[in-house]
């Protein structure tokens, strides 16, 4: 018998997160329990645009988060997807702060799933296709992980072939 | 004396990278300046001429910078923001395009400057809007920011430096640096692509908002201003004029719709940066006539042929990594200009595109910043060095050759 699902955490990225909150919805129906954490942890840009300014010198001025009302839009439209999409279910929404790979990891824990979207080379079924910090959080996380195409996936023609030199040829 | 007043260069420097309590620069500059006067390092008449040679160059860089703060008080960057979002109709890689044609622009006829604190933060903003990962488009700003500072002599502080110290005309400036500008933007964008090749191939979301128009007024007096200088450059004007004018016609305006308060102006006119500036000057000066000038013109290229330019260029980068770009042009200006137009363009090359190998402009501030910082920012250095050892070294050597050819082959030794 299935075991009953109760924390799903779904790492919200743009890009992926359309795919990964609609992976969400189908593994919460008929499980009153459930609840959903949203997360998403923005890429340090903020800071990249800030050490850009202390290159300058004489000129710098106060430098305010550009971006804290878009980062917070991406949640609030994750969470009305999902709300569409399954009605009733408890949902959490988290802004995290820190190197992405780790507060996903962590925030994973005990959880029954993690829903991640790839983020690497979506052109082809390559060995590229998660992205380096979807990679490092499949590595570590402690729960089962869904990992999720936020497109169409390529055909199965893109996977390459078996070297030539392989003795199972 | 070359002890003292290289003493006290050293400290004008480390007081701008480390900034105690946050202080303006010009704190530590301005009384070092008027000591290496005192105490005989350089006369005051050589000081009086130094501060005669900068001063309009200072100015012009505080008209530009008001310009640029006007510019966007009235929305040009919001509007070049959602241009650039709307055009891009959510692809990553139609977004990066538009980012580089943008940065570019801003950057030579505004200053990296207002590439750095006005346009980045609205890539950051527009790409966060659009819903694609925003690293390699706040890459592209960031090294745009120095690598597209070569095309005009107002592009950059050290370009407006340079054109005094080489002679050549604006016009003249720009027909030789338009090709070394666009191969190195053309490296640059190659690399981008193929690095982030695969941030680049996530979709995001169409935005289709047309709130806000070009502010007419604004783009009118920055063309003029353009042109101007051209002009001005002719009948031997003095180009800080052109956009002292572009700055009070804007002035005027933002005050009457008040857009901005005479408070922010007076922040965007940054008197400090100047005072900075004028004292640094004066501080290298005496450095360079106290003996280290003759000891860097030892290890300094004679020629101008295509590995003299590149040993130019090459020096130049060292020197703008080790501290700043500012102080590295002008310790080695003085030097290039004895040699030609060529060598001080190749310089030119040297400390605008060299900064792009040093997560925040120099070795002296990257350690300072590993020294005093709390936070751990390994992740973006790491990244951001593997990307300037990417495109900094080939830039380098692809902007000085076509410099070379340019200024020797087609224009004929200059």
């Amino acid at each position: 018998m299935a075991q009953s699902v109760k924390r799903v955490v779904v790492w919200v990225e743009p890009g992926t997160w359309e795919a990964c909150v609609t992976a969400a919805a189908d593994l919460v129906p008929g499980e009153p329990d459930a609840q959903v954490l949203l997360l998403y942890v923005p890429d340090d840009s903020e800071d990249l645009l800030r050490d850009a300014r202390e290159g300058l010198w004489g000129r710098r001025r106060q430098a305010r988060p550009v971006a804290a009302t878009e980062d917070l839009e991406l949640l609030a439209d994750a969470e009305a997807l999902l709300r569409e999409l399954v009605g009733d279910v408890a949902i959490t929404t988290q802004l995290g702060n820190g190197p992405v790979e780790r507060v996903v990891t962590a925030a994973s824990e005990n959880a029954d799933y993690l829903v991640v979207g790839r983020q690497g080379d979506l052109t082809r079924r390559g060995p590229t296709s998660l992205g380096k910090h979807t990679r490092f959080v499949i590595d570590h996380a402690q729960c089962r992980v869904v990992i999720v195409w936020p497109q169409p996936a390529p055909s199965a023609a893109t996977i390459p072939p078996l070297p030539s030199d392989d003795p199972r040829r | 004396m070359l002890a003292i007043s290289g003493l006290f260069l050293i400290l004008v420097l480390a007081f701008a990278v480390i900034r105690p309590r946050g202080l303006p620069e010009a704190v530590a500059a301005v009384p070092a300046g008027i000591v290496v006067v005192v105490i005989g390092a350089l006369s005051g008449h050589e000081a009086l001429a130094e501060i005669r040679r900068l001063l309009p160059v200072v100015l012009f860089l505080a008209a530009i910078l008001v310009v640029g703060d006007l510019c966007e008080a009235a929305g040009v960057f919001r509007w070049a923001g959602e241009l650039i979002g709307r055009g891009s109709g959510g692809s990553g890689k139609r977004l990066l395009l538009l980012v580089f044609v943008a940065a570019s622009i801003v950057t030579a006829v505004l200053s990296l400057d207002a590439t750095v604190v006005l346009l980045t933060p609205v890539v950051l903003a527009t790409a966060r809007t659009l819903r694609v990962p925003a690293k390699p488009h706040m890459y592209a700003s960031a090294h745009l920011a120095n690598s597209a500072s070569l095309l005009l002599p107002v592009s950059n502080l050290t370009n407006l430096l340079a054109l005094r110290a080489s002679g050549i005309s604006f016009l003249r400036f720009a027909l030789l640096m338009v090709v070394p500008w666009l191969v190195v933007i053309g490296i640059e964008y190659g690399v981008l692509r193929w690095r982030f090749g695969a941030e680049l191939t996530l979709r995001g979301r169409r935005v289709t908002s047309t709130s806000t128009r070009l502010p007419l007024v604004p783009a009118i007096v920055v063309g003029a201003m353009l042109i101007g200088f051209v002009v001005a450059s002719s009948v031997g004007i003095e180009a800080a004029w052109v956009a002292g004018a572009a700055a009070l016609v804007l002035a005027v305006r933002a005050l009457v719709r008040k857009e901005v308060s005479l408070r922010s102006l007076g922040v965007s006119l940054n008197i400090p940066f100047v005072a900075f500036v004028l004292g640094l000057g004066i501080v290298v000066m005496a450095v360079v006539q106290g003996g280290l000038g003759s000891f860097l013109g030892h290890l300094a290229p004679t020629g101008t042929g295509w590995v003299s330019l590149l040993l130019w260029a090459l020096l130049a980068a060292v020197l703008a990594n080790l501290v700043n770009n500012l102080p590295a042009v002008l310790l080695v200006l003085p030097l290039a200009a004895a040699v030609g137009p060529l060598a001080v363009l190749a310089v030119l090359i040297g400390v605008n595109v060299g900064p792009n190998l040093t997560y925040v402009g120099s070795l002296a501030t990257l350690l300072w910043r590993r020294i005093a910082s709390d936070h751990d920012h390994e992740v973006s250095i790491g990244e951001f060095t593997v990307l300037g050892l990417l495109t900094t070294p080939a830039c380098l050597v692809a902007g000085v050759t076509a410099l070379w050819v340019v200024g020797t082959v087609v224009l004929g030794g200059t």
